[in-house]
């Protein structure tokens, strides 16, 4: 079986997820409008509407779990809205190109499900792939991923080397 | 590690806007053992589904996938969905948004942005998707207009929409 190429990957550890249920729109409005306030990034977030509610999965520097947990603990606690869980410490693994296929998210989430590994959110954007991992996973997803992709020479994805610094001063344009 | 520094500007420059509009979502729902096999065929269709956004989470033991794409492609994925086990919960229209800009993934509150322009226009996504350089918005058809009028008083676009 000829493997699948990918052209790149990479990933972000150290991060925290965060899974909210059953969170009306204008409170999820109010959780990150309060996470923007306190000038935390988010490096992937997703939300799926429903008729229960948006299904929250949110990630960020786990330095800044605490204080995200709090802004949104007391919004939970003020509207009777359930409390996050936490998962900690995950990676978000990213890798392209998606191509405007479904092969990619598909080979790559068989290669995962079949080794009885569980993807905890993935995403895809115009071009590329996310995987949220538990961190200890990423050994384990690279050896399953590397029976249908042939992946870049290293073994593991190299690490993000950008940070961004933004200033919270606002420029008006 | 190098570090870049910017602004937080309003409206935000973003490389381009980008609407992709009568498209399919179908959301399923599966256990892990319907994941795996659901995949697996996926895997295997020939030629490959086209696709426009997918995106999964778990509530407990279930997979809640969403799926966006052509609607001619539907047939395929239902199939394929039925035969794996996994529940259809949900299937309707779509238009998909996209903004593209520099260091979305690694800049605080632009997310908030965004939602903030919808709630402004009335409008609440099926989906939102932040990550790497993107954020991506599944619509109700009816509320493309409106989220784009909401987003645009809060981002800006080179060439304007899809330009």
């Amino acid at each position: 079986m000829t493997h699948l190429r990918i052209t790149g990957w990479k990933h972000r550890r150290d991060l925290s997820l965060l899974a909210f249920k059953d969170w009306p729109w204008s409170g999820v409005n109010s959780l990150l409008r309060a996470l923007a306030q306190a000038h935390i990034n988010l490096p992937f977030l997703l939300m799926q509407g429903g008729g229960g509610g948006v299904r929250i999965r949110l990630c960020l520097e786990r330095g800044q779990r605490l204080r995200a947990e709090a802004l949104a603990g007391d919004l939970a606690k003020e509207e009777g809205w359930p409390v996050p869980q936490v998962t900690e410490p995950v990676i978000a693994l990213t890798f392209y190109p998606l191509a405007g296929g479904m092969t990619l998210p598909a080979e790559a989430l068989a290669c995962l499900t079949g080794a009885g590994l569980r993807p905890l959110a993935v995403g895809t954007s115009l071009a590329a792939m996310t995987l949220i991992l538990p961190e200890k996973m990423l050994p384990a997803a690279v050896r399953a991923l590397g029976r249908r992709f042939d992946l870049p020479p290293g073994g593991l994805p190299p690490e993000e080397r950008v940070s961004v610094v933004q200033s919270p001063t606002p420029r008006e344009s | 590690m190098e570090t870049v520094a910017v602004f937080f500007e309003k409206p935000v420059r973003t490389y381009g806007l980008m609407v992709r509009e009568g498209h399919l979502v179908l959301n399923l729902e599966c256990t892990a053992g319907q994941l795996a096999g659901l995949t697996a065929a996926l895997s295997a269709l020939e030629p490959p589904l086209r696709l426009i956004s997918c995106s999964l989470l778990w509530e407990e033991e279930l997979a809640c996938l969403q799926v966006c794409l052509p609607g001619d492609q539907v047939p395929r994925l239902e199939q394929a969905a039925v035969h794996a086990g996994a529940r259809l919960a949900g299937r309707g229209q779509a238009s998909v948004v996209n903004l593209q800009g520099p260091h979305f993934g690694d800049r605080w509150g632009l997310a908030s942005e965004a939602l903030d322009g919808l709630g402004e226009a009335g409008v609440e996504p099926l989906c939102f998707l932040g990550v790497t350089h993107t954020l991506q918005l599944a619509l109700a058809p009816d509320d493309s207009q409106a989220a784009l009028e909401g987003l645009g008083e809060r981002f800006t676009a080179p060439g304007g929409v899809n330009g």
